[in-house]
């Protein structure tokens, strides 16, 4: 989970890693919004070494989402 | 009467098209956002040996050759601009220099997307206050060099281009009916380039990361559809004009959705609000005087008519001015 949260840090440099859970939405991640969730698919690709090309984030998702998401590709987390 | 009149316009938008889809550095599922959410299709981008300076010059010698005044005659050239050739000198110099303004005294004026409105109410005061007779205002912007190509929340936005308003001395009516310049440094980070300045010089950036446009995308919305609605109305009441009065809006052309919250918020019909942006994205500073002189190039500005400018930017700033033709 600290490698996703590493990445929502890197992408929103306002966010505190220290807020974030697993329950939080990502739509209340300071400086959340639908261009900048793109810069952070991009980023999980770039850290986990995985095509994400067609997932898309909402506001409404979780972190655990993404996790999941992830876990699904193979991605031991 | 001492007016300032616009005696001329031009501008200039670079060769090179780039369209949404040639964003290939994106995830292509992800391009369709771009126009969804900006209404931008296309943006142009400078050549590898065109600066901003270069940009200026072209759209400025095509409004020199409208007017047809020789460059010599200039005697001050304002460009207004965020994406500098150098930290320093002005790059209204190198542009006095590309078009031979050899009696003019040339300089920059830096309030990002506001810029162009900003130049033209500073060269209508050079003109009021009796320092020169003529002005030549540019705004010119080449951001494609100060974005991060890998972000998507600001690299498929803007574009590159300039353009230019030749302003002079008359007895009136027509010209400049009234300005207003707004600011609040308080959201000075709110759109900026971290590095690179004295704040923090390239020695000391801790990722490269910085030298990079950056902007709060929520926080510029919010500003955008409230201070722009809000000094337009004011630019209104200060100069008696009632909203029937004015022919067309050119609104800084950041992002569609903005510009229809803007027309929703005002009282002035959204067919009067020019938009080119899905051509050549948001221009920056420049945006302001490349819809200006389409307007005037198409012919569907008449004697009489009045146009109003609003824009709005990083400092945060905003201005609107309402100019008679």
């Amino acid at each position: 989970m600290h490698k996703i949260i590493a990445c929502l840090k890197e992408v929103f440099p306002d966010c505190d890693p220290a807020t974030i859970t697993p329950d939080t939405r990502l739509g209340d991640v300071p400086g959340w919004d639908s261009m900048n969730s793109i810069n952070f698919l991009m980023e999980l690709e770039a850290v986990f070494s995985v095509s994400l090309s067609n997932a898309t984030f909402t506001a409404k998702q979780q972190v655990s989402d993404v996790a999941e998401l992830l876990r699904g590709k193979g991605i031991e987390l | 009467m001492n007016i300032s009149r616009v005696r001329a316009t031009g501008s200039y938008l670079p060769e090179r098209e780039v369209l949404n889809q040639d964003l290939k550095q994106f995830p292509a599922s992800s391009l369709p956002l771009i126009e969804q959410k900006t209404g931008i299709a296309a943006r142009r981008y400078a050549g590898e040996n065109e600066s901003t300076s270069d940009l200026a010059a072209q759209a400025a010698s095509t409004c020199l050759r409208q007017a047809n005044l020789p460059a010599e005659e200039v005697q001050a050239i304002i460009l207004a601009t965020s994406s500098p050739d150098r930290m320093q000198p002005a790059t209204a110099t190198r542009v006095q220099s590309l078009l031979g303004a050899s009696k003019a005294f040339a300089f920059d004026v830096n309030s990002v997307c506001s810029g162009g409105v900003y130049g033209l109410e500073i060269g209508n005061s050079l003109i009021q206050s009796g320092v020169v007779s003529n002005v030549l205002v540019i705004a010119s912007e080449v951001y494609s060099r100060i974005l991060n190509p890998a972000d998507f929340s600001t690299y498929p936005y803007f574009g590159d281009g300039a353009g230019a308003v030749l302003l002079e001395r008359s007895e009136g009516p027509a010209g400049i009916i009234g300005s207003i310049l707004r600011s609040d440094g308080a959201g000075h980070d709110v759109i900026q380039v971290p590095g690179g300045g004295t704040m923090k010089p390239y020695s000391r950036m801790q990722s490269p990361r910085e030298q990079y446009f950056t902007m709060k995308g929520k926080e510029v919305y919010e500003f955008a559809v409230t201070r722009a609605p809000e000094i337009m109305r004011e630019l209104l009441a200060s100069t008696g004009l009632a909203p029937e009065c004015i022919s067309w809006v050119i609104p800084h052309q950041a992002n569609v959705n903005i510009i229809n919250a803007i027309a929703a918020a005002v009282e002035i019909p959204r067919e009067r609000f020019l938009v080119n942006l899905q051509r050549y994205g948001n221009t920056a500073g420049a945006s302001v005087f490349i819809a200006l002189d389409e307007l005037c190039r198409s012919g569907e500005v008449s004697s009489g008519q009045i146009v109003m400018l609003v824009a709005f930017g990083g400092g945060l700033s905003w201005a609107a001015s309402a100019i008679q033709f």
